[in-house]
């Protein structure tokens, strides 16, 4: 393996290269940045550019556009409680709120550090352990994939706030958001009221920046009008370097990281999946745990570094298996076919100059984040907050709009967008999370499918759930992760009478 | 209204719309219906709990809503919102953008002008620019 790392190096640092991954990644950045425009949709539109390109270099512009834009959905969840990327949403809990108490340069310089470390460890993870970890997640069958989508689920609507029968409420919100389509064996429209546009189920795009977005400027407006004036959200009092950011995160970007690599290999669970659930695992051992989702940096680190971790990781099963691991995984799956060369074991035999370059690609384009996150945007993106807040509301909604309609390039989501605003500002009110939704949401097409394979396999026969050894072993580390906490909460409350 | 109020009303809502979502459910083939069947028995579970515990729940709470004219003017900006989605959707982008980010800025209390009309015409310009010329993203056009 040496051999070829130390072969590939020389020409992943050719100048072509260099600049394609700069670039890259500062597009990565922008693109991320923006509402409704995703790292997929940034892979996507670069996809058509690469024919002309040589392999190394498109992979190197893919690669950066990719770690970019992973890190690019802080910037507004921090700074806006927009998240950028859906797997920016655990981002929002602790960096909107350390941004209203005036630290948004130092969430976002938080964010960056810990989103080039994620990156790292995924992509020496990807070079390390590419083989033997593809084994392992191809020993998960559809009774274990079920398993895995419920137990992210449940930790996340037991675990994340005090009221475990909203958490399950809002939950099963999104699960029941996820059923509206077609169903898909029968063909059958469920929930869709005959209309066309929502045949093929909601856009979790639409949906995700509805309720995430728009609350937010609701209660921006709620605040003005009530109080006059929103809390203070405009100064940038403090900053942190890289070694004492080292010395205070290193635990939680040890742990985080190891969750986003193992979360990223699973096909199906993306970043958000991993930055949620390293969010709650973060909390659940942290010793204020009271202090989550008010602010706490230790929050925005665990949410970014995991979202980064899953990144060049979701890669493992993609060039190993051919199976990709995301979205973006697949298109940059795409990408390689466009040059001909078709992902899988064979790849790593016929071309490894390509394979451990794009994995050296993934590696450097990570840490490029340090100085291009680090030092230029969060500098650049933290004055945003100088706006008043009074213009700063209708430029979020006009910029949510334009963001939104770019995605299907559709006005019925335009409509989707407020009415899920609307759901999300009352799901507020009324103290329901908003983040088990989405997490629902996303989960909910795995959890089905997967379920109605295993029946069809078991020819209904439920124990198929219940007998395998790695079914078993999920469900008891996933009784033992859930249960322990609330265990322990009763307790106090017993002993507190 | 009160905090009982809110959660009263909140399961209420949950618990018809879920059983307006049973009733869609009968008419679906049978290989369709188990999962969407599970997720719903789960909302009337948690939906009956939630609606028994606030009915229960003895403390109420202040909800921390303002005046009558502060909530008249939170709902004109939600109706303008609504209303510029709905005008994006049939009169393109450029003109309700140019109306809605200064008449918006001006309802939640912005008495700058100048500024508001050219924060409108940037950002216009702006996102056109951004997401049609340099990413070649679709906004709404006639």
């Amino acid at each position: 393996m040496l051999d070829h790392i130390l072969t590939a190096l020389p020409a992943v640092l050719a100048w072509q290269n260099v600049v394609a991954m700069v670039a890259g990644t500062i597009a990565g950045i922008v693109v991320g940045a923006l509402p409704g425009v995703t790292a997929a949709m940034a892979v996507a539109i670069l996809l058509p550019l690469t024919f002309t390109m040589s392999p190394l270099v498109a992979l190197g512009a893919m690669a950066g556009i990719y770690n970019g834009a992973m890190y690019g959905g802080a910037i507004p969840a921090i700074l806006l409680r927009i998240p950028g990327t859906p797997a920016a949403v655990a981002t929002t809990f602790d960096g909107y709120a350390m941004a209203r108490r005036g630290e948004a340069g130092l969430a976002l310089q938080i964010s960056s550090y810990s989103s080039a470390v994620g990156g790292i460890a995924s992509a020496i993870a990807l070079i390390l352990l590419a083989p033997p970890l593809s084994i392992v997640a191809l020993s998960f069958g559809p009774p274990e994939m079920f398993w895995v989508g419920i137990f992210g689920l449940a930790s996340l609507a037991l675990l994340l706030g005090e009221d475990r029968i909203k958490g399950i409420i809002s939950a099963a919100i999104g699960l029941f958001l996820a059923l509206v389509g077609a169903d898909q064996v029968s063909g059958h429209e469920r929930f869709t009221f005959d209309r066309l546009e929502l045949a093929s189920g909601l856009d979790i795009g639409v949906v995700l920046i509805g309720l995430f977005a728009l609350p937010p400027t609701f209660q921006m407006a709620e605040e003005l009008l009530h109080r006059g004036q929103v809390g203070d959200i405009s100064a940038i009092r403090s900053a942190i370097g890289l070694i004492e950011a080292f010395k205070r995160f290193w635990k939680v970007w040890i742990h985080t990281s190891i969750i986003g690599i193992i979360i990223g290999i699973l096909p199906g669970a993306g970043g958000n999946v991993a930055a949620i659930v390293a969010y709650n695992e973060t909390k659940r051992y942290s010793d204020d745990p009271d202090g989550f989702g008010k602010g706490k940096p230790e929050g925005v680190a665990a949410s970014e570094c995991a979202n980064n971790a899953d990144s060049a990781a979701s890669m493992i099963p993609a060039l190993t298996l051919g199976v990709p691991g995301g979205l973006v995984a697949a298109l940059i799956m795409g990408g390689l076919m466009i040059q001909g060369l078709q992902p899988g074991p064979q790849l790593f035999r016929d071309r490894p100059d390509v394979v451990y370059g794009f994995m050296l690609e993934m590696l450097i384009t990570s840490a490029l984040i340090f100085p291009l996150g680090g030092l230029v945007a969060s500098r650049i993106f933290a004055r945003l907050l100088h706006i008043p807040p009074s213009l700063l509301m209708p430029l979020i909604v006009a910029t949510t709009v334009v963001g939104v309609y770019s995605i299907n390039n559709s006005t019925f989501d335009l409509m989707m967008l407020f009415a899920f605003g609307l759901l999300g500002y009352v799901m507020e009110k009324l103290d329901i999370p908003l983040a088990p939704a989405s997490l629902g949401l996303i989960l909910g097409p795995m959890i089905e499918a997967n379920m109605r394979i295993s029946m069809v396999l078991s020819r209904g026969d439920l124990t198929i759930f219940f007998t395998r050894p790695v079914s078993l072993a999920i469900l008891a580390v996933a009784a033992i992760i859930i249960a322990t906490p609330l265990i322990s909460s009763y307790r106090k409350r017993s002993i507190g009478g | 209204m009160s905090l009982i109020d809110k959660n009263v009303i909140g399961a209420a809502v949950l618990l018809a719309c879920t059983a307006a979502a049973f009733f869609e459910l009968t008419r679906f083939p049978a290989e369709a219906r188990p999962f969407p069947a599970l997720v719903l028995v789960a909302l009337v579970v948690t939906g009956v709990i939630w609606l028994v515990r606030s009915l229960l729940a003895r403390t109420a709470s202040d909800s921390g809503v303002g005046t009558a004219g502060s909530k008249r003017r939170l709902m004109a900006a939600v109706g303008l919102t609504f209303a510029y989605a709905v005008a994006v959707s049939h009169f393109s982008y450029f003109v309700p953008t140019l109306l809605y980010i200064p008449a918006m800025a001006m309802v939640l209390g912005n008495r700058q002008p100048l500024v508001v009309c050219l924060a409108g015409v940037g950002f216009t310009v702006g996102a056109y620019l951004i997401f049609v010329v340099v990413f070649e993203r679709p906004i709404p056009l006639l």
